[in-house]
């Protein structure tokens, strides 16, 4: 029964796709395209044995691009009733009209039917809320049973279902269910004098891949404690090894300049190294929308494009850049698949999907205890302020352990760590096993041969 | 949950369907003021604010916002994407003790808004409903107006604007590579009843525009980046502003050229006059009340306490005209005000939205805002601020033997509950012997904001604030942060070098 209810979401999101194409067409649209999200969101606030806040929302919008004379533009709306639709194509094109110049529209001339991805948990949002809270209270009871933790800083869950469904005048109609669910605990530590904070968050596309409660509370609990003590080193240069909780932000500062319409735009810095070794030959980066396990998987892109798996950096070498129909007709290569949408009310923009470091072979462990001195990097503040695809710099506030002869001997906060990108990617001597996604962009510990660390 | 798509249409209700399509040229106007017919009547209104507090609890409000939109994004002189649109919803809040309930839908439909209502309610959960006083209308200072309002011109218009940004920061340099302009307005028309006797209806325009320009030189890139933005209708690009803009941006690319990389380690860092934004993270955050009855601020419990240098006084103060960060009322129906929080050193208070104010005995600050109806108002700063002080801007860098001269923050981060906050710099020189040496690239300020304010030895006569976008609990809301030139006496610089 509730299969079939996702069944009529997408039937439903992809026949109001459809009358809004219609509609853009009898309003005199050369082109038209329509996305539709409909969704049910569900977001609990969970602290101190209680939920503190839900918020729930039944939210459906709709995004129309409309060209006219090689003029195109996008217009939203919340209100889909069919007057509505008419009166908002209406302006579209008389909009559309008054734009200056003719652009090059981009309209994907698509199959009428690509898309077959399941729901990935049909039965979400008929689960009783008692059941969700339930697992906030397991994770804080969890979180709170480790030692040196004091407070809970709250649990989280937020939960958003619903469908996708593009429809256009060149034949594209494709729907989807989607599902996304993050759960996040933020643990207090304290003892005489010092407190650390700490926490754990996941995002996963069903309930089946969420870690246990206990486990994503005790992990929390435990990072935050770890912290206590923790001190500054002074300023040196040494080897950094990121841990799967900081490395996704190395990896996010990649995607600005992977993307094509940064190159198109001479703003990246990768702009001229394609087939080009610019990181160590164990470094492979993939943006990877066919995992069922990945938050991020979608099998058709935010311009209503078939996807599939691509790797950016391969064995060191960079193999290609993520693209849109726009940058990939520039750049003179076939186009990637590689846009998603914020919202209906955004064009599609180029944006990675599951995005990757793949694993190698070595142990975290292994890594650690072939770390003569170094610092091991378990939270990262203000990363992405320091970044610029431009110009390749990272610098980030950093937080974690320092390590002598193999073996952690004291926790560090108040440092920063920085680099240039290009040098950081080269530097990557050891890529760890431990890759576990349970976000759209994931790492398993790695190490970074040298970086500059500011302390006192 | 989601079944059915077409819901119950209020265009009519409008006034828009055909009727706005005869309006010459150009509707948005028409579209952007929710016609007082096509909102819900006192009876429903106080019907949906009785479904919200049926279960108990000691406050409920609802919201109504209809929010027309235009964002424009130009890259190497061509228009990279244009979407324009309408968004129209009505969000119901439920408080009982500390928790929250809320709960939203794209409708004015008073029987959609009761259901909505019923769902904020579940979070209370007591037999005896809460009270519902009638509304009082809540009268609007007219602190933020615009002259000429957004919706006004056709869209060629801005275009024609955003042409002029790109022509000037091109001309500035035959090093200039590329620019890349993002713009926004929207005009926001909003009406808030709380139970507790409120009701305030008022109009907000704002605009925002950025211009991001690349220079090279030699095989070395560098950027520049310049925001305009404010409450203010399409007065706020009048005259060579546009020009001033692209120009200011190619210009700060041009210096950005010669960079070199930034030190590491503990050094004086004199702030540029705007530099505010450092003070917005590292302190004003924690005195924000919801965190503060968390627990999760180093400042909980202080008051009357010194916390600063006391060469330091800061407010946060939405009344200042057409600034980022101000309104008439704020999304609780509270009347905007200037909040001193920190005077000459001393800890004053916190800034409080009706919740927090309520559990803490604390009076109102105006300071409740939210990003849409789709989210409850939460504490929020407005345009917050660190006032001028009695030294000569050019005297501080010349007292200073080494250190960083910060001219412009590219982002900051906090965490609240330990003070910690890391600032990126767009724009920064090297000190030495009192003089500004090198530009420097790469570098981020780290540190602790407590260290920070007791840590000032300097505070300019100069004033400069800088238009930006808070983002908290997953709500971005528009703020601006201003400040003089100061120094802090010792900060960590995580620069390479």
């Amino acid at each position: 029964m509730k299969t079939e209810k996702t069944v009529d979401a997408k039937r439903n999101a992809l026949a109001l796709a459809a009358r809004a194409v219609e509609a853009a067409q009898r309003a005199g649209a050369d082109d038209a395209e329509a996305y539709v999200r409909a969704a049910g969101d569900l977001h609990i606030y969970w602290r101190g044995g209680q939920v503190e806040n839900i918020t729930r929302a039944s939210a459906l919008g709709l995004g129309l691009r409309v060209t006219t004379g090689g003029r195109t533009l996008l217009v939203h709306t919340t209100d889909t009733a069919p007057d509505a639709l008419a009166d908002l194509a209406g302006r579209a094109v008389a909009m559309a009209r008054t734009l200056p110049e003719p652009a090059e529209p981009t309209l994907y001339a698509g199959p009428a039917d690509a898309a077959a991805q399941a729901n990935p948990d049909p039965d979400l949002a008929g689960e009783p809320l008692a059941a969700k809270t339930e697992r906030l209270a397991a994770m804080e009871r969890a979180m709170l049973g480790v030692a040196g933790v004091t407070a809970s800083n709250g649990c989280e869950w937020s939960e958003s279902a619903g469908a996708i469904a593009m429809a256009s005048t060149r034949g594209l109609s494709v729907a989807r269910p989607f599902v996304t669910i993050e759960a996040s605990a933020q643990a207090v530590a304290e003892a005489p004098g010092d407190s650390s904070t700490g926490g754990r968050w996941v995002n996963v596309p069903a309930r089946r891949y969420l870690p246990d409660p206990g486990e994503l509370g005790r992990t929390a609990g435990a990072r935050a404690a770890a912290l206590l003590g923790a001190r500054p080193v002074p300023t040196t240069r040494a080897p950094v090894i990121f841990t799967p909780f900081t490395g996704y932000a190395v990896l996010a500062c990649l995607t600005e300049p992977l993307r094509g319409d940064m190159v198109v735009q001479e703003r990246s810095y990768l702009r001229a190294s394609l087939g080009e070794a610019i990181a160590a030959p164990g470094v492979t980066i993939v943006d990877d929308p066919t995992l069922p396990e990945g938050p991020a998987s979608r099998d058709f892109d935010g311009e209503g494009m078939p996807c599939r798996r691509r790797a950016l950096i391969d064995g060191g070498v960079l193999a290609g850049f993520l693209t849109d129909l726009g940058s990939a007709r520039k750049l003179g290569v076939a186009p990637g698949g590689n846009t998603g949408r914020d919202g209906y009310d955004q064009g599609p923009r180029i944006a990675p999907s599951n995005f990757l470091l793949r694993p190698g072979d070595a142990t975290p462990a292994e890594i650690i205890a072939s770390t003569q001195r170094g610092l091991i990097v378990e939270g990262l503040s203000g990363w992405w302020v320091g970044r610029s695809a431009v110009t390749d710099a990272f610098s980030s506030a950093a937080k974690g352990f320092w390590v002598e002869d193999g073996v952690i001997v004291h926790p560090v906060a108040g440092v920063s760590v920085a680099g240039s990108l290009r040098e950081m990617l080269r530097a990557v001597d050891a890529v760890g096993d431990d890759l576990a996604i349970t976000g759209r962009t994931a790492t398993p510990t790695f190490r970074v041969a040298e970086m500059a660390i500011s302390g006192t | 949950m989601i079944t059915d798509l077409t819901r119950r249409s209020f265009v009519k209700g409008l006034g828009l369907g055909a009727a706005a399509l005869a309006v010459p040229r150009w509707w948005p106007g028409v579209l952007a003021a929710p016609a007082e017919a096509a909102l819900p009547s006192a009876g429903d209104v106080d019907r949906i604010l009785r479904a919200a507090l049926a279960r108990g609890g000691d406050y409920a409000d609802l919201y109504l916002e209809t929010r027309v939109a235009t964002n424009i994004r130009v890259a190497g002189g061509e228009v990279a994407s244009m979407e324009y649109g309408v968004l129209q919803g009505g969000g119901v809040r439920t408080v009982a003790g500390e928790k929250t309930g809320y709960a939203y839908a794209e409708s004015f439909d008073p029987a959609d808004l009761e259901r909505v209502a019923a769902s904020a309610a579940g979070i209370a959960g007591s037999s005896r409903p809460g009270r519902v006083s009638p509304p009082a209308e809540v009268p609007l200072p007219r602190i933020v107006r615009a002259e000429q309002p957004v919706t006004g011109p056709p869209v060629a218009d801005k275009l024609a604007i955003l042409d002029r940004v790109d022509r000037a920061a091109r001309a500035a340099s035959p090093q200039v590579t590329q620019v890349v302009i993002s713009y926004y307005d929207s005009a926001q028309d909003t009406t808030i009843v709380t139970s507790d006797g409120h009701r305030a209806s008022d109009s907000l325009p704002v605009i925002y525009l950025r211009v991001e320009v690349s220079a090279e030189k030699g095989g070395v890139t560098a950027e520049g980046m310049v925001r305009v933005s404010g409450r203010q209708g399409m007065e706020i690009l009048a005259g060579d502003v546009p020009e001033r803009a692209g120009r200011e941006a190619a210009e700060q690319a041009l210096r950005m050229l010669d960079a070199r990389p930034a030190p590491s380690g503990e050094m004086p860092v004199v702030v540029a006059a705007g530099g505010g934004v450092m003070f917005h993270e590292a302190v004003g955050h924690g005195l924000e009340a919801d965190g503060v009855l968390r627990q999760a601020s180093v400042f909980a419990g202080r008051v009357g306490e010194r916390v600063a240098s006391e060469l330091v006084t800061i407010h946060d103060d939405a009344t200042l005209p057409g600034k980022r960060g101000s309104f008439n009322v704020d999304d609780e129906a509270t009347t905007a005000r200037d909040t001193l929080l920190i005077e000459r050193g001393v800890l004053r208070g916190f800034m409080q939205d009706r919740r927090t104010a309520r559990l803490t005995g604390a009076g109102l600050t105006a300071n409740g805002r939210r990003e849409s109806f789709r989210h409850p108002a939460i504490v929020r700063m407005t345009n917050t601020n660190l006032a001028r002080g009695a030294h000569d801007p050019g005297e501080i860098i010349r007292d200073t033997r080494r250190g960083i001269y910060a001219v412009s923050f590219g982002g900051g981060e906090v965490d609240t509950a330990s003070g910690q906050f890391t600032f990126g710099l767009r724009e920064a020189y090297l000190i030495e012997d009192g003089r500004l040496t090198a530009p420097l690239r790469g570098a981020i300020l780290v540190g602790s904001g407590p260290a920070v304010l007791l840590g000032i030895d300097r505070v300019g006569t100069d004033f400069d604030d800088w238009p930006g976008t808070c983002g908290k609990d997953g709500q971005w809301v528009p703020v601006t942060s201003g400040c003089p030139t100061l120094r802090i006496a010792k900060l960590v610089v995580g620069g390479t070098a």
